[in-house]
């Protein structure tokens, strides 16, 4: 390849990284387009901002931890156990991944009102943790673990639950690790079904203040919106940064099955 | 237990240990996600006396609003999935470049992907704003007067695809580079030796050649185009001006949330989640069966 052609696609992917950058120093900008001082002053006497965050850290660690739980067991015994309605349960559940928030809306409201957990924490959470796209992501991770070292497990004489803690799970560290970071960064940004389950401020979200504020009138939500921005970006992007690879590979595995990304192989 | 290891053929029965790993998943997943969903069936049919029970399916395809989503789901669809597999592709190619840079260029186009839909169309409504807005403060550099582009009827769904092609692309990107590091550079490099140039090049060897990845890229788009909704909600607040920014997603919520309508909410649910299986039904089967056959 000639040089001059090395220095044109430098140049233009010079123009994309600035283009991608832009929205970031949109931000920054916005930040300094308001007096600081009093924006954090505002924020500061704001307990319900501080509701909000623990709100969202509690419901996301939450509803991860348990996805991450769930998906474990039931990715265990739909890959390597036989019963009834195996497929079946499969199918529906690969099916589930693709059902969008927004249908889930109205069901979600009448079931948590029925439970008599509307507007609670627990209406966030529980329904999170019904992962099928986490039962799935385990069941594909556990499918490389060959039947063989199961049944020597077995012959060794460790029991069922013996066998999943201390041979199954020791073997999917890195995909469950990936798992609770992909749960992690869509619980923190959910928005359509905390919209259908959730009333009062005491139990906002991160996004349910932020698109609380951006309907009211007050003059300061601007710079609260900024906060709440950084706060509901920051998680994110740092999890990624410390997981960058394992995030990227784990969840372009479950897409590409047939296709290791890894570099352990 | 014995019997199990010495008996191939007893593995063959069912393990009831399947159900204690199981019983607490499907315990949620009942409640969550199988009941959900035959309850939106339910509700699409219920109706009240003197009606038919398929009135809300009737009412529904009657209605203009029901066809205006159709085709803004579809418009928003033309903007978003070729527009983020074209410029994703040219990212992938580009960062496929540089060996020492590379996850570094993945992470950094990469990073939007992470934001929040409702965060990534706070920081879009910010750049459109039309007063102090980053986009119209270049077009006014330029000597071009501002526009108000999430006000704008014919503006506002493209804006918003934009915006979304800033996800998408780098997501597509991510795919495809890690789909192009596992070609060898030979092939391209041959294909040149004998003469295949520019498009023939781009169309015989190097799109080919990452066929899978730009199938899976496709999927993932098109679901997305479907269900993409609190991008809206933040940055037009009502799928307006108008219905112009209202697609069959963003219809659901306000059947529900705004007009209460139970039967025709879990009737463009029923639509809207047998186009996305539809879709992926059709262009699922391409790719694996192409990567097993190698």
């Amino acid at each position: 390849m000639t040089g001059v052609r090395r220095l044109l696609m430098a140049l233009i992917l010079a123009v994309f990284i600035t283009i991608w950058l832009a929205p970031a120093v949109a931000i920054i900008s916005e930040a300094f387009s308001h007096d600081p001082a009093a924006a954090m002053a505002s924020n500061h006497h704001d307990p319900l901002l501080f509701t909000a965050l623990a709100n969202t850290v509690v419901v996301s660690f939450t509803a991860s931890l348990l996805a991450c739980t769930l998906g474990a067991t039931a990715g265990y015994a739909l890959s390597k156990k036989r019963f009834y309605g195996r497929k079946l349960l499969f199918g529906a559940l690969l099916a589930s991944v693709f059902i969008p928030p927004t249908v889930m809306m109205a069901p979600m409201f009448r079931i948590t009102a029925s439970l008599g957990i509307y507007d609670t924490l627990a209406a966030l959470i529980l329904p999170a943790s019904a992962s099928g796209f986490a039962i799935v992501f385990m069941k594909v991770a556990i499918d490389r673990i060959p039947a063989s070292v199961i049944d020597a497990a077995h012959i060794d004489g460790l029991g069922e639950v013996g066998t999943f803690a201390r041979i199954v799970l020791p073997q999917v560290r890195a995909p469950l690790a990936a798992l609770f970071i992909i749960e992690m960064i869509s619980n923190w940004g959910a928005l359509a079904v905390p919209l259908a389950v959730i009333d009062r401020p005491e139990n906002y979200t991160l996004t349910l203040s932020m698109i609380a504020a951006g309907n009211s009138l007050t003059p300061e939500p601007r710079a609260r919106m900024l906060l709440l921005t950084a706060l509901i970006v920051l998680p994110a992007v740092a999890l990624f940064l410390l997981k960058a690879r394992e995030a990227i590979s784990g969840t372009l595995s479950t897409y590409f099955k047939y296709e290791r990304i890894d570099a352990d192989t | 237990m014995d019997d199990l290891i010495f008996t191939p053929a007893a593995k063959r029965h069912v393990d009831p240990w399947a159900y204690v790993f199981l019983a607490p998943a499907l315990a949620l997943l009942a409640l969550f996600l199988f009941y959900p969903a035959v309850w939106i069936v339910f509700s699409s049919l219920s109706h009240e006396a003197g009606h038919s029970s398929v009135s809300a399916w009737i009412n529904e395809l009657e209605s203009p609003s029901f066809w205006r989503a159709i085709l803004n789901t579809m418009y928003f669809g033309a903007i978003y999935v070729p527009g983020s597999i074209v410029i994703g592709y040219v990212l992938a190619r580009l960062i496929s470049q540089h060996n020492r840079m590379r996850w570094l260029l993945v992470i950094l186009f990469f990073l939007p992907v992470l934001l929040p839909s409702a965060a990534m169309g706070l920081v879009w409504r910010w750049m459109y704003n039309p007063d102090t807005g980053m986009i119209n403060n270049l077009l006014s550099l330029a000597g071009y007067p501002a526009v108000d582009w999430l006000k704008d009827s014919h503006l506002a769904l493209p804006a918003i695809a934009v915006a979304c092609v800033w996800q998408g692309a780098g997501l597509v990107a991510a795919i495809l580079v890690v789909a192009i590091w596992a070609v060898p550079r030979e092939f391209g490099e041959m294909a040149t030796l004998d003469g295949a140039g520019g498009w023939r090049r781009l169309i015989h060897v190097d799109l080919p050649s990452v066929k899978p990845a730009l199938v899976v890229s496709i999927l993932l788009l098109v679901i997305n185009a479907l269900r993409i909704f609190a991008s809206i909600l933040v940055m037009t607040g009502d799928g307006g001006p108008g219905n112009w920014t209202t697609n069959l997603s963003f219809l659901v919520y306000r059947k529900w949330m705004k007009e209460f309508d139970l039967g025709g909410a879990a009737v463009l649910s029923i639509v809207l989640c047998f186009s996305i299986i539809l879709m992926v039904v059709l262009l699922h089967r391409h790719p694996v069966r192409g990567r097993e056959s190698q």
